[in-house]
């Protein structure tokens, strides 16, 4: 058990590593939520107070942190149970560009369900191939210079949004919890 | 009553109510363990989304779409001419609650709520608590209402109570499910051509709820089961019953029960035995002129769905005669009144469907009303125009002997009321209005004696007005606007005049 334990710690990157790609992660699944939010906002103005519009929003503000901490979840997983040049080396290029590629598939799916109004079952079900395919391709373009430091540009800069959207989660989650506990 | 009020007593008391349990979704506790016998009737509301009169064989539609409510009506008074306060699920109900029309309760939007400092003007609060007051909503819709007094009820059941599974992560929140449902609503919306809200929540509750419509059996539901169209629960119309038919039993009197079902609304899922019943049949619905505005449906999609509707409706009211038949074995009928109603129509015509739309015609506002009182053995039919917010009036007349000032219903003729054939009724339709300002865009129904006259405003044409005898011309085939124009006179400025004083007294209220 201790040596299983010593070995996922060896695999776990350190935090400093792990905000970046946290970063980019609650970038996309904050920003998507808060896109749609917005373009809903002048409906809801026209029955809802401010006040309840936001209490609403505490509970979405409370999913998105769920859900980032879920495919947070998946890449650390991944980091732990592939190889350690995989995934652990370079983790914030590879572990940016993977999340990257996970959310955009989240979205792609998202966008053929509404087309086809069914999830597309090849989609689903091909995922995993399609993920270790994509985290080939990943370690393949990390050769390339520009594309390795624009990504981790794009995670160090994303960091900045990691400090508004994980503040305001936890606050939502006192609101909900006193409402709740009311 | 003991000096300790009942709603202090149900509060005391632990339930013990095995169906309740056995649903696993009650939120609020209260103690149902003695019978209270102090001469007060018990009531039962149950509202059909949808329902529209139109189709119904007891208001004499060709197809022998409702046999059990014509059962029902033998003991019961029969209203010919109830119309619905608004023309979808949020101020139509809003109206039934309140007994105040939508310009009032403001209710007016989709997702809209009434208006916060009235919200206290209910029908719950109205009849008091004396009653073990229960409510219970499939469509999430009124629930926003319910959890808006919930000081006024001693129990609001789930709304995935007698479902088959319960995707509703939003009632795990139980102290604040107005907040927790508008999420779940916003995050998981399930609607063509929309994407989801979320990246991983909607999708996920989505899939699970397509997983589980994937595993059932085409042979009993070809279309599918039934389904809340906004909330994330399958359910069987026998089940349903069953659950209120077990509610019921267990309820202690006098009880004041409200039951808000989702058949026959969309998505129509009629079991096989019903499905295809209207397919080949020999009615064939009357040609209409296309409406001006808010159409696009072409006749043969609106019959095609008008034959799928009707199976639905007899679906629901062959589940409703077992419904009945547990009721009077229970001696409900015996002290209770039981009220069926809908919250409003559904159209098939004029290129037009179903009832998100702008119209206020017929089919899309005429709604049933049925109402049997305590031991009632004879029918009785009334055919004075009525509406929705004159349930609520004639309830606390029945009980307390008195309306409410803030009432702008009546009480129902047949029911201490009068048979006042120079009253006027109206329906609203005014979802594209802030709740916050005057009414300045929509349709404005006003029914007088015979006629209606439909009034649309702020659209992309020209208003204009629609005048129809209804009693004489039911299918509204004829616009007298032009030829009767004392008569479109007369009703116009009684609109007119109704709509800006509403308007007026709501911008003092706010001031």
């Amino acid at each position: 058990m201790q040596k299983i334990i010593h070995l996922v710690k060896n695999k776990i990157p350190t935090w400093e590593k792990i905000i970046p790609v946290y970063a980019v992660i609650t970038f996309v699944i904050y920003g998507w939520t808060l896109y749609w939010f917005l373009h809903d906002l002048t409906a809801w103005l026209n029955y809802l107070k401010p006040i309840e519009i936001i209490n609403q929003y505490t509970y979405v503000l409370m999913v998105n942190l769920l859900e980032s901490l879920f495919i947070l979840l998946v890449v650390l997983v991944l980091c732990i149970i592939l190889p350690r040049d995989w995934l652990f080396t370079e983790f914030v290029y590879r572990g940016t560009a993977i999340s990257l590629f996970i959310v955009i598939y989240l979205i792609a799916l998202i966008v053929r369900r509404s087309q086809i109004m069914v999830f597309s079952i090849n989609m689903v079900r091909w995922f995993p191939i399609i993920l270790l395919l994509a985290l080939l391709l990943v370690v393949l373009t990390g050769r390339l210079t520009f594309i390795k430091r624009t990504i981790e540009e794009i995670a160090d800069r994303a960091t900045i949004f990691l400090y508004l959207n994980i503040p305001f989660s936890i606050l939502a989650i006192i609101a909900i919890a006193l409402r709740a506990l009311k | 009553m003991n000096k300790i009020s009942r709603r202090e007593f149900l509060k005391l008391a632990s339930i013990t109510s095995g169906a309740l349990l056995a649903l696993g979704n009650e939120t609020k506790t209260g103690a149902i363990t003695n019978t209270i016998d102090n001469g007060i009737p018990s009531i039962v509301i149950i509202v059909f989304d949808a329902l529209t009169s139109m189709n119904m064989s007891l208001y004499g539609y060709p197809r022998d779409t409702t046999p059990n409510l014509e059962r029902f009506a033998q003991h019961a008074t029969v209203y010919h001419a109830h119309y619905a306060g608004g023309s979808f699920t949020t101020p139509g109900t809003a109206s039934l609650l309140t007994g105040t029309y939508p310009w009032t309760h403001r209710a007016i939007n989709l997702f809209g709520l009434i208006e916060r400092k009235l919200a206290r003007n209910n029908i719950f609060n109205a009849l008091g608590e004396q009653f073990e007051r229960l409510a219970f909503s499939q469509n999430i819709l009124p629930n926003y209402f319910l959890e808006q007094f919930p000081e006024d009820l001693e129990v609001i059941l789930d709304p995935a109570s007698f479902s088959i599974d319960n995707y509703l992560y939003g009632s795990l929140f139980h102290n604040d499910r107005i907040n927790s449902y508008r999420a779940q609503d916003f995050l998981a919306l399930e609607e063509p051509t929309v994407l989801s809200r979320s990246l991983l929540f909607g999708p996920f509750v989505n899939y699970l709820m397509e997983q589980k419509r994937a595993t059932v059996n085409k042979d009993i539901y070809p279309l599918g089961m039934p389904q809340v169209k906004n909330g994330a629960f399958l359910f069987t119309l026998a089940d349903l019953m069953n659950g209120i038919g077990n509610t019921l039993k267990k309820a202690s009197e006098p009880y004041m029960h409200y039951y808000h079902i989702m058949a026959p609304h969309e998505p129509y899922r009629p079991e096989s035995r019903f499905y295809q019943r209207y397919e080949a049949d020999e009615f064939v619905p009357i040609k209409k002129p296309r409406a001006k505005i808010d159409t696009g449906y072409k006749q043969v999609r609106l019959d095609a769905n008008r034959n799928i509707y009707d199976a639905f409706i007899a679906n629901a009211d062959h589940e409703l005669g077992a419904l009945l038949d547990t009721m009077e074995k229970n001696k409900v009928f015996d002290n209770s009144y039981v009220i069926i109603t809908s919250d409003h129509g559904e159209m098939f015509e004029r290129g037009v469907e179903g009832h998100l739309n702008s119209h206020l015609y017929e089919p899309g506002i005429r709604i049933p009303l049925l109402i049997s009182a305590p031991g009632q053995i004879t029918r009785k039919d009334i055919y004075t125009p009525t509406n929705n917010v004159d349930i609520l009036p004639t309830l606390t007349s029945i009980i307390h002997g008195n309306t409410p000032s803030w009432c702008e219903g009546k009480v129902l003729p047949g029911l201490g009321g009068v048979d006042d054939l120079e009253r006027s009724v109206f329906t609203v339709e005014a979802k594209s209005n802030s709740t916050f300002h005057p009414l300045t865009k929509g349709t404005f129904a006003i029914r007088k004696g015979n006629h209606k006259l439909i009034y649309y405003t702020g659209y992309d044409i020209d208003d204009f007005f629609e005048l129809y005898d209804v009693e004489n011309d039911s299918e509204e085939l004829n616009d007298l606007y032009p030829s009767n124009p004392s008569m479109a006179k007369l009703m116009k400025e009684e609109l007119l005049d109704t709509i800006l004083s509403q308007n007026t007294r709501f911008m003092e209220t706010r001031e």
